[in-house]
């Protein structure tokens, strides 16, 4: 089921009234049953993978927290691991993999083999992606990865762990949670207050602003340039970098806004996931506004198990590469995915080495000032590797930045005005609106709690909603990872 | 919970209010009767066919036609057939067609078309196709109207009634129609769309067609009546559009370009025939055949005249819309 979708206006509803009526054992019943009915809403058999990645890590979290047996522990860890990430592997990777070593064996001389043998693999790995699959993986791992670090005492309650790992409304796309901070949220019910209601409500309207009204129409134009480069003109595919760069924060930000605020209104505290990227000063920084629950979640159970900066510059630059590769890869099994992580490493990089060389400030945590202007422009060209991203193909990526980066000749456009013309207004609203938050002349707004202005600043979300939605009403982008 | 339920309050008044001040508004200025063709070719149908007031005493034709029609291939939309008719029509007085071509349209495209005509009660709705346009399957909206544009259609009960049932149940169960595309055309807010030319011009000729549009062309369900299919399907559906109309129909086989084979001319031939015959009680319905109206240099393409073609095209037609008008 999809937050835009019809069905979700009267399903998010009776939950809710099913969550202010209920408590204890049967408010997560009722919370277990609606989450497993909102991720089979189209293919019913996902919940299987559900369950059996549930079972498996409440098993093993179990086990492992009730053996002192450094072997029986390990032995345990590795059955988590090996489970969540060989579904993982077999429902995302496979197709790779196999083209991989096709290929491979290829390079070795045993093509005939190669073909008849890994064809078949192949067309029988040919299976739909599960909806949410790498998000609720990495989360109900880091549970059992907790438990072994014996930073975590493991629930019998089976109830809230089915309920950690299903949780509706941040299951398919995250934010990835943590067991420490989720469990013991789900495990008694919340206490909510009028705050949290309202608060909750407008954070989900705003959501579906991000996502009707500005990503879908990015959409759009992204899909109609980049998907035939050839007839577009360098300045449509350059809008339709910013294009793409806007339309993946406001879609992916749009689902964590309804997520997070879906929770509040049960009165639980999700993470935050997005922290305006595009007003970061420098690389880093934006890795700390950007899909923070991965971001963090690779830091804590892959950087920092690596070494992370601790040992020396050139662990450090490895360990980062890896990082980046990960998350690359994490996000979909293609190429453009590696060299995607691979440029921004690059990015990264060679930012720390100027930082190393120059002693520049971080900036980090601190607040904004119209002279951080030059810095902010400068990090924005962080747009231009989400090509790699966007593109439908690394051919089509390449032949983009070819002509976005070739001397500019002919026509400025070959599509309509108007449909420039809708872009850079989008645009235009996006960019103002991160000024204002950057330079916080946004705060009054934000402080306003008096049930006219707010009833009446949901009003005006909704009739944008209904005047200015886009033609095509997209599935949300992170839905495919 | 108190205060919550204040703003929640607060806020259904506010849009309420907002939905009634949109109702109260006048039509939008963006409008069939303003251009030569739809701007956005296959968005925006809605918005753009919506009934307005007309002028006393202006004879209306409504055009219902495929790329013949539309002529995708003229930047100027004054050199086709139905402009060149427009000024025909207007030295003999105040007189407006609206050109709803559509490429590729097919039948039942046609005739929701026409049941959105009717109620603009023209003076004549003029349907220059060919005849595999009522017959041969192929998804709707694959090839014409964008589903959203046909849910809104659809949905819309004043246009919705003057089409035969097994007809709208078909194109219904096709194009998935929910509850939420009832409101939405019903809805005052929605059309504040068609105030923005921007959006308009935003959303104009965007892509081909979605995946959520539907199977491929030709694919079950595609241009059927209820349960049947073919020739008496297509027989069917074209009666369907006649009555939608609701409003003297003269259908005009198009011209046949230089592709055409005697096959395809004994087919056009028995079509015409048939429908006649078939029309031949009701004075308010007529059909002719022009498959050979335009002579074949004239065709840029095996469908597609030229500028000379359409005027061609134009001088044949306008006698027989005067008299179809007078009738």
């Amino acid at each position: 089921m999809l937050f835009n979708s019809p069905e979700f206006v009267l399903f998010a509803p009776l939950v809710l009234l099913g969550h202010a009526a209920l408590s204890g054992r049967a408010l997560r019943l009722w919370l277990i049953c609606a989450s497993y009915l909102f991720y089979g809403w189209g293919e019913p058999w996902y919940c299987l993978l559900l369950a059996f990645s549930t079972a498996l890590d409440y098993t093993a979290a179990l086990r492992i927290h009730a053996s002192d047996r450094a072997g029986v522990r390990k032995a345990w860890l590795l059955a988590s691991v090996a489970g969540n990430l060989g579904m993982l592997g077999v429902f995302k990777y496979s197709g790779l993999f196999l083209r991989w070593a096709g290929a491979l064996l290829g390079a070795v001389g045993v093509e005939g083999l190669s073909i008849s043998a890994l064809e078949t693999s192949v067309r029988l790995a040919d299976v739909a992606l599960p909806v949410g699959i790498s998000f609720y993986t990495f989360q109900t791992l880091s549970y059992t990865i907790d438990v072994y670090r014996r930073q975590l005492t493991p629930t019998r309650d089976f109830t809230a762990v089915a309920l950690y790992v299903a949780f509706f409304p941040q299951l398919v796309a995250g934010p990835i949670e943590r067991a420490g901070q989720l469990l013991p949220q789900l495990s008694q019910k919340q206490r909510r207050s009028a705050d949290d209601l309202i608060a909750g409500a407008t954070r989900v309207l705003w959501g579906l602003v991000k996502k009707a009204v500005f990503a879908d129409w990015f959409a759009v134009f992204v899909a109609d340039v980049w998907g035939t480069p050839e007839t577009a003109t360098p300045l449509e595919l350059f809008l339709g970098l910013h294009a793409f760069s806007f339309q993946l924060y406001l879609d992916f930000s749009a689902y964590s806004d309804i997520a997070i605020g879906l929770a509040r209104m049960m009165g639980i505290r999700l993470r935050e996931n997005f922290r305006w990227p595009f007003l970061s000063r420098n690389p880093v920084e934006f890795w700390t506004r950007w899909h923070i629950s991965l971001t963090t979640w690779v830091r804590d159970y892959v950087y920092v198990p690596l070494g992370g900066s601790n040992l020396g510059r050139n662990r450090t630059l490895f360990n980062s590469l890896i990082v980046m590769l990960a998350i690359g890869l994490w996000h979909g099994a293609d190429e453009k995915f590696l060299v995607w992580g691979l440029v921004h490493w690059v990015y990264d990089s060679l930012y720390r080495a100027w930082v190393n060389k120059r002693g520049t400030r971080w900036y980090r945590g601190k607040p904004y000032a119209w002279s951080d202007a030059p810095a902010v422009l400068f990090t924005y060209f962080l747009v231009i590797p989400q090509v790699f991203f966007g593109a439908p193909s690394l051919s089509h990526a390449w032949v983009i930045l070819q002509r976005v980066f070739s001397p500019w000749g002919g026509p400025l456009l070959s599509r309509p005005e108007g449909r420039v013309a809708v872009i850079l207004a989008l645009l235009g609203v996006a960019a103002t609106a991160h000024i204002l938050r950057g330079l916080d002349l946004d705060r009054r707004l934000r402080a306003i709690r008096s049930p006219l202005a707010v009833g009446l600043l949901w009003a005006g979300l909704i009739a944008l909603i209904a005047v200015g939605y886009a033609p095509d009403a997209e599935q949300f982008y992170y839905f495919r990872f | 919970m108190r205060r919550f339920l204040t703003t929640l309050l607060v806020a259904v008044a506010a849009l309420l209010a907002a939905e009634g001040l949109a109702r109260a508004l006048p039509p939008s200025t963006l409008h069939c009767s303003l251009t030569d063709r739809n701007p956005a070719v296959r968005y925006g149908w809605p918005g753009w066919t919506a009934p307005r007031d007309r002028p006393a005493g202006q004879r209306l034709v409504v055009v219902l036609s495929n790329s013949q029609g539309f002529a995708p291939e003229l930047e100027d939309p004054s050199l086709t057939w139905p402009s060149r008719l427009r000024r025909r029509l207007l030295e003999g007085g105040d007189a407006a067609v609206y050109n709803w071509s559509l490429n590729a349209a097919r039948g039942p495209e046609l005739a929701v078309l026409a049941a959105q005509a009717g109620r603009h009660e023209p003076d004549l709705v003029l349907v220059v196709a060919g005849s595999g346009t009522f017959s041969q399957a192929q998804a709707t909206w694959r090839v014409g109207f964008r589903a959203n544009d046909l849910r809104d259609l659809l949905a819309d009960p004043a246009a919705a009634r003057r089409l035969p049932e097994p007809l709208i149940a078909g194109l219904r169960a096709q194009v998935g129609l929910r509850w939420t595309d009832h409101v939405r055309a019903r809805s005052g807010l929605v059309r504040l769309r068609d105030r923005l030319p921007l959006l308009e011009k935003g959303i104009a000729q965007v892509a081909q067609e979605t995946p959520e549009d539907g199977g491929g062309s030709g694919g079950a369900g595609g241009n059927t009546l209820g349960a049947h299919r073919g020739e008496g399907a297509g027989d069917a559906l074209l009666d369907a559009l006649r009555q939608a109309a609701g409003a003297p129909v003269l259908f005009v086989g198009q011209p046949l370009g230089p592709g055409a084979s005697e096959a395809d001319r004994a087919a056009r031939r028995a079509f015409v025939e048939r429908t006649a015959a078939r029309w031949q009680p009701d004075a308010g319905a007529s059909i002719v055949d022009a498959a050979d109206a335009v002579t074949p240099e004239r065709f840029l393409s095996l469908t597609h005249l030229d500028a000379r073609g359409h005027a061609d095209f134009a001088a044949w037609l306008g006698p027989r819309v005067d008299d179809a008008l007078t009738r």
